[in-house]
């Protein structure tokens, strides 16, 4: 009895060649979407890194200016720099390509501290957007701080 | 078999694109996990920021007043034994920082209120976590400490959440809570330790008047006296003269006032004769009141020793006038061993008279004219008409009929003018006291009025204080009271190495739209000498030279509607006044230190000094009002200052992950 028969004996038959490749089809196609995902999430990755390494870029500003005399934080620092251009923060961490960091410091002069109080107060808003994509316009982390002079009546 | 193989390659290729895949997804969600924390905990501590500002402006809206929003300040400055915690109001502290225009702006940069929030806002300062100074610090000789006085640690909680992370961001600081007016010599308008033997304080001459003949005196102004329900020299500032020896009394002489030119001490003395409760006691009346009238002693007065004065001495009188001056008199109790010396006119007064209380001058006259000279008395009894009766029969009918001849007239002459020397400075605290109102300082009215008024009887050397002082002091003589390393320095919240730092001094408490209003809140203590210059004093405070002189080089006024009190410590150094006008405290006590006038003196509130150069005084005169606000018991909250400590090398930062 050959192989064959034997087969047919005990009940057994081979795939037919189009049930292999519906098989095979069908984990392609799962596969194609875990690479996918795969991919996605890679990317993704590499997004949330590039996210880390520019909060870090814009903490390193906030950090120093948050250093400096109430009075020297003004709209000076405002202004775009990358890394090819180290603007004024030549004793910070240098960029790397792509980041770009975006500064802006808001002044705000005798504002009452909640609506409507009579003690009022200056302070100064630094806002900080560091972009990291390859057109230098479409990923944006912004992080901010607060500086406070005084209260006043 | 073959099929099998590439299913299960397959199969294990998808599991483990799945787990991969799953692991990025987890360490993604991490990261995210990690920003979005590091984003709460920029939040959060710029509202920590702000929280800080909001509870120092809450102590710094500590002022007179006390109106505290956030917590109550009874709880702050209550003693040990009974503090137990102070909690801020966290309902309303975590309202205003999230509801803060910075802080919702800053969460708008953030992405909104929608995924960050400032969830809660604590501040507390736990009694697990207080001393005291008492405990602590071994306190000056004799000086009881305050046990409301504290240090402790105030600790701040923010808690943020982003993007449903939430952080926590706590802070602890050190705090100190001291009371800023000096122990125990708060309660003086002027002290000084120690006055040489030998010291003339009798150099001002004045004429028949009252104007000042040469020289200017020192006036005292100890508190208001116009009122009946509150009058009691308690409420008002003491004196204190400290001699050496201090077996010798120092004797001030009197002069007698001029309202126009303020010398003087009438209200001291009586502005109307009064009845001698001791001669009805030893002579029973007989049918005569005698009275007296205090009176000073003037230029005039050199002539005097006729007419029976027995002891005209010179007439110079002190340039110390401790009782204000007749325009403007004030009361207080004058504390060592001090006497005074003065004119005392004598009077009588037929007591059924025509019910008048007018009393009549007992008349001069020299032993020759003793029978002769006479005036007519109010009237005798039944006699019609009125007679004029010689100097000899009011004698006979005042003094004891066994007296006669030169005994009769030397008696008489008792009763006339003379001299009372040597009679303890507050006397008239035993009579009734009248004010150029006539409002009468009642003693009745002061509760243990012997206690509170009077040294104890055991030392007359230096005296023991009374109350209140001898609620700060504890020891038996005032000349002992030293103001040393131990009587501020702990208290201090700043420290400055003298005058070079000054600018910083002004940059953390001169930094108004005012550049000279100063907002202390707090004891500061400069190491070297400094000058303080013109000042608007709108928060008081401390300010300790530890070694060096201090200058005020310009006037130190305080706001009016504030009611503060500027403390100035030299404790090892001169004070130097330049100025014209200072309202502060002023003390200087090191042994060897002498304050020295250079231009009249216009101080309000305390002058305390080792000692003083009365020849520079005299040139310059002065004038020393005491501030009755000085007087508030230590239970009342007005002096206390709560301040957060500066040095950040105390910072406690916890940064907790839920």
């Amino acid at each position: 009895m050959n192989n064959k028969t034997l087969s047919r004996a005990i009940g057994l038959r081979a795939f037919t060649l189009l049930e292999i490749l519906a098989a095979i089809a069908i984990l392609s196609v799962i596969a194609i979407n875990l690479l996918y995902s795969l991919s996605e999430q890679h990317r993704g990755t590499t997004d949330i890194v590039n996210k880390v390494i520019a909060a870090n870029f814009a903490k390193d500003v906030i950090d120093y200016m948050k250093s400096l005399p109430y009075s020297d934080v003004d709209s000076s620092f405002n202004g775009v720099e990358t890394f090819v251009s180290a603007g004024k923060f030549k004793d910070l961490p240098p960029l790397r390509e792509p980041f770009k960091r975006e500064i802006e410091v808001l002044e705000f002069k005798n504002k009452p501290l909640v609506p409507g109080s009579d003690q009022k107060i200056n302070y100064k808003l630094i806002k900080v957007n560091v972009s990291f994509d390859k057109n230098l316009n479409s990923k944006v982390n912004l992080i901010a701080t607060l500086m406070v002079e005084k209260f006043s009546k | 078999m073959t099929f099998f193989v590439v299913i299960a390659v397959l199969g294990i290729l998808v599991i483990l694109l799945t787990s991969y895949n799953s692991m990025l997804r987890t360490e993604r969600l991490h990261m995210y996990r990690i920003i979005y924390g590091d984003n709460a905990l920029i939040i959060a501590e710029a509202a920590m920021d702000l929280l800080q500002r909001v509870v120092e402006d809450e102590f710094a809206k500590t002022g007179y007043e006390r109106k505290n929003t956030f917590f109550n300040y009874e709880d702050l400055i209550k003693p040990k034994g009974e503090f137990a915690t102070v909690n801020f109001d966290s309902g309303k502290l975590t309202d205003l920082i999230a509801n803060s225009d910075p802080i919702k702006g800053l969460i708008d940069i953030f992405g909104g209120s929608r995924v960050a929030r400032i969830k809660k806002v604590e501040v507390y300062i736990d009694e697990k976590n207080v001393k005291y100074f008492s405990d602590i610090c071994a306190m000056t000789p004799n000086i009881i400490a305050n046990t409301r006085e504290k240090f402790g640690i105030i600790n701040y909680a923010v808690q943020v959440e982003y993007y449903e992370i939430t952080k926590s961001l706590n802070i602890t600081k050190q705090i100190k809570i001291v009371h800023t007016l000096p122990k125990a010599l708060r309660h003086f308008t002027f002290f000084v330790k120690n006055i040489p033997q030998g010291t003339d304080l009798n150099k001002l001459l004045v004429d028949d008047n009252g104007n000042p003949v040469s020289g200017k005196p020192l006036v005292l102004n100890n508190g208001e006296y116009n009122s009946n329900s509150s009058a009691s020299p308690l409420d008002c500032g003491a004196v204190f003269l400290g001699n050496n020896p201090a077996s010798e009394p120092l004797v001030l002489k009197l002069s007698h006032g001029s309202a126009k030119t303020g010398v003087g001490e009438l209200f001291h003395l009586l502005d109307k004769f009064y009845l001698d409760q001791e001669f009805k006691k030893k002579y029973g009346g007989n049918g005569f009141q005698i009275g007296h009238y205090e009176y000073g002693v003037s230029s005039g007065m050199a002539g005097a020793k006729i007419f029976g004065i027995r002891s005209p001495k010179d007439v110079l009188s002190s340039m110390l006038k401790l009782y204000g001056t007749p325009a403007e008199p004030t009361p207080t109790r004058v504390l060592g061993n001090v006497n005074r010396s003065y004119l005392r006119l004598a009077a009588y007064q037929d007591t059924p008279t025509n019910g008048d209380d007018f009393m009549g001058d007992m008349p001069n006259a020299e032993p020759g004219e003793f029978q002769t000279t006479g005036v007519k008395p109010i009237a005798e009894k039944g006699e019609e008409p009125i007679q004029v009766h010689s100097c000899e029969w009011i004698a006979k009918k005042i003094l004891p009929e066994t007296l006669g001849g030169s005994d009769l007239y030397q008696a008489y002459a008792e009763f006339m003018n003379q001299f009372i020397d040597y009679e303890p400075y507050n006397y008239s605290m035993c009579t009734p006291i009248k004010d150029k109102n006539s409002l009468v300082c009642d003693p009745n009215r002061i509760p243990e009025f012997a206690a509170k008024l009077y040294p104890s009887g055991t030392n007359s050397f230096g005296g023991k204080p009374v109350k209140p002082v001898d609620e700060e002091y504890g020891g038996d003589d005032l000349r002992k009271l030293v103001v040393d390393e131990k009587y501020a320095l702990p208290y201090a919240s700043y420290k400055f190495d003298g005058d070079r730092d000054f600018a910083e001094f002004k940059k953390l408490f001169m930094n108004g739209s005012n550049p000279d209003a100063l907002r202390l809140g707090l004891a500061v203590q400069f190491e070297n000498s400094v000058k303080l210059p013109k000042m608007y004093i709108e928060k008081g405070g401390m300010i300790i030279c530890k070694k060096g002189d201090i200058s005020l080089t310009g006037d130190i006024e305080a706001d009016p509607l504030q009611n503060q009190v500027l403390t100035i410590i030299a404790m090892d150094g001169d004070i130097t006044v330049s100025a014209s006008k200072v309202e502060a405290v002023l003390i200087a006590m090191k042994d060897g230190l002498k304050y020295k006038p250079a231009k009249s003196v216009n101080l309000s509130g305390t002058l305390a000094v080792n000692s003083m150069d009365f020849d520079s005084l005299l040139a310059c005169g002065g004038k020393i009002n005491f501030r009755p606000v000085q007087t508030l018991s230590n239970a009342q909250p007005h002096f206390y200052y709560a301040s957060i400590q500066p040095d950040v090398r105390r910072w406690k930062v916890v940064i907790k992950g839920e």
